[in-house]
């Protein structure tokens, strides 16, 4: 099993699964004396007497400890443990706990997690240069927006009363079923127009396009858009389209998840 | 989340234009971003502030050129206010402008002695707006028939809220702007921007 997964981590360049379904897969596929070995594990934890979900927890669980049963054999299967320290870096853990659950071998040492994280660095540029390469004929949409980190619980010490900081949050977004929009025409007039806002252009169209339905309501213009616009819709497609604003429980169930 | 890349996270305040132009600014250093830029645009959906902000810098930029000291990459960034931002705007505005309308539902709702919060958080504006809109499906014809003819602005008031203002800003992003039906969000979006002034 640990040449399995070292050839994965180390050669592949994969990360662990974590699925039981998958990991017990990938197992028996890449190693056929391996069949069974999972299942023998988990009859181990003796379930008839346990009930489903405990069964299911209990399933997952063994994926991690196969990891670090792995990881005794040989220290250079790290990647779960990698993971774990992450997380825990990540979550502002101090370095002497990272380094007394490193000694537990439950995480990898913060020297690790710290190169590690320069690595990430230094491909992140690399990953953008990918993608813009990739989608340099598709359009791209970019979402330049503030970010607080506020969807926690807080509450100020004796030196700070709020912690939430300001991120400024870039992103890009590649269609690809759609072509990049020219700067230029092929008249040379760019997208712009030179006067900014050009009232003439808006009466107008307001005059032709607007003002002609504007004394109908939205309700009686809408019967007009019939055939553009979905008409009927059931009981979880409107429940879902008044939750559109609603990101709270949409960010709670991400933490349950 | 496919084909979305994060292209940096930056520390920072977004509050005025300069932020916005070196926020910009780190995305235009990327060398590849700016290949792209070259020749192709790039769209940029945003909240209010943000678009204005970033009016603001492509205006400067055309107007004063190089002497502006923004980069030049900034005109092919064409900002355009973002639909949910316009569907969520324009909910708390009509809730907010029919303030003692709201208010009346909701205690009859949910009786008098509960607070309805000045500013309430977006589901309870949508469960509100959902009520008026839904109780007003019922009564719609016979009302608008019986009161047809009548001139009185208090009505005709009303009856515009609830047949056009509320139906609108309950359907402006998930119906119309995801029907992706460019004349019906043209409509809806000239209407939108009535209702703010």
């Amino acid at each position: 099993m640990a040449g399995v997964l070292y050839t994965r981590q180390r050669s592949l360049n994969e990360k662990p699964i974590l699925d039981p379904d998958e990991f017990k897969k990938m197992l028996e596929e890449s190693e056929p004396a391996l069949k069974g070995f999972f299942d023998q594990l988990v009859s181990g934890t003796n379930p008839q007497t346990k009930n489903h979900m405990t069964n299911n927890n209990n399933r997952k669980r063994l994926v991690s400890f196969c990891y670090f049963l792995a990881g005794l054999n040989n220290k250079f299967i790290n990647g779960l443990k990698a993971e774990v320290g992450l997380l825990l870096d990540a979550s502002g853990t101090s370095s002497s706990a990272i380094e007394t659950l490193a000694n537990a071998g439950l995480a990898v040492r913060q020297e690790t997690i710290a190169k590690h994280k320069t690595q990430c660095a230094k491909t992140h540029s690399s990953t953008i240069d990918d993608f813009l390469s990739d989608n340099a004929r598709n359009l791209i949409i970019v979402n330049v927006d503030d970010f607080h980190n506020i969807h926690t619980y807080r509450c100020g010490d004796t030196t700070t009363i709020s912690e939430a900081s300001h991120f400024i949050t870039i992103l890009l977004k590649s269609l690809p079923e759609s072509a990049s929009i020219p700067f230029e025409n092929s008249d040379g007039k760019n997208v712009h127009n030179e006067k900014g806002i050009d009232a003439d252009i808006i009466i107008n169209n307001a005059n032709l396009s607007f003002f002609p339905y504007f004394w109908l309501s939205y309700t009686s213009q809408k019967q007009m858009f019939t055939g553009l616009i979905p008409v009927s819709e059931t009981h979880e497609e409107r429940v879902e389209r008044l939750l559109v604003h609603s990101y709270d429980d949409r960010i709670e169930q991400r933490q349950v998840d | 989340m496919e084909n979305t890349k994060l292209v940096d996270l930056i520390a920072g305040p977004l509050h005025s234009t300069e932020n916005y132009i070196d926020a910009f600014r780190s995305l235009i250093d990327n060398q590849s971003a700016k290949d792209y830029l070259e020749t192709d645009i790039l769209a940029a959906p945003m909240d209010y502030p943000g678009q204005l902000n970033t009016r603001h810098a492509v205006a400067c930029c055309m107007n004063n050129g190089e002497t502006s000291g923004i980069p030049k990459q900034i005109l092919h960034i064409v900002p355009m206010i973002g639909p949910l931002h316009v569907s969520l705007n324009s909910r708390e505005t009509v809730f907010l402008a029919n303030y003692n309308f709201f208010d009346k539902i909701f205690h009859q709702v949910y009786g008098s002695s509960k607070v309805l919060a000045k500013k309430p958080k977006p589901y309870r504006i949508n469960l509100l707006l959902e009520l008026a809109f839904q109780g007003w499906t019922q009564v719609r014809l016979t009302v608008l028939e019986k009161f047809a003819q009548i001139k009185d602005p208090e009505v005709r008031y009303l009856i515009d809220l609830l047949d056009n203002t509320i139906p609108l800003v309950l359907d402006f992003y998930p119906i119309i702007f995801r029907s992706g039906s460019w004349p019906a969000y043209q409509d809806a979006m000239f209407r939108v921007w009535a209702i703010f002034y």
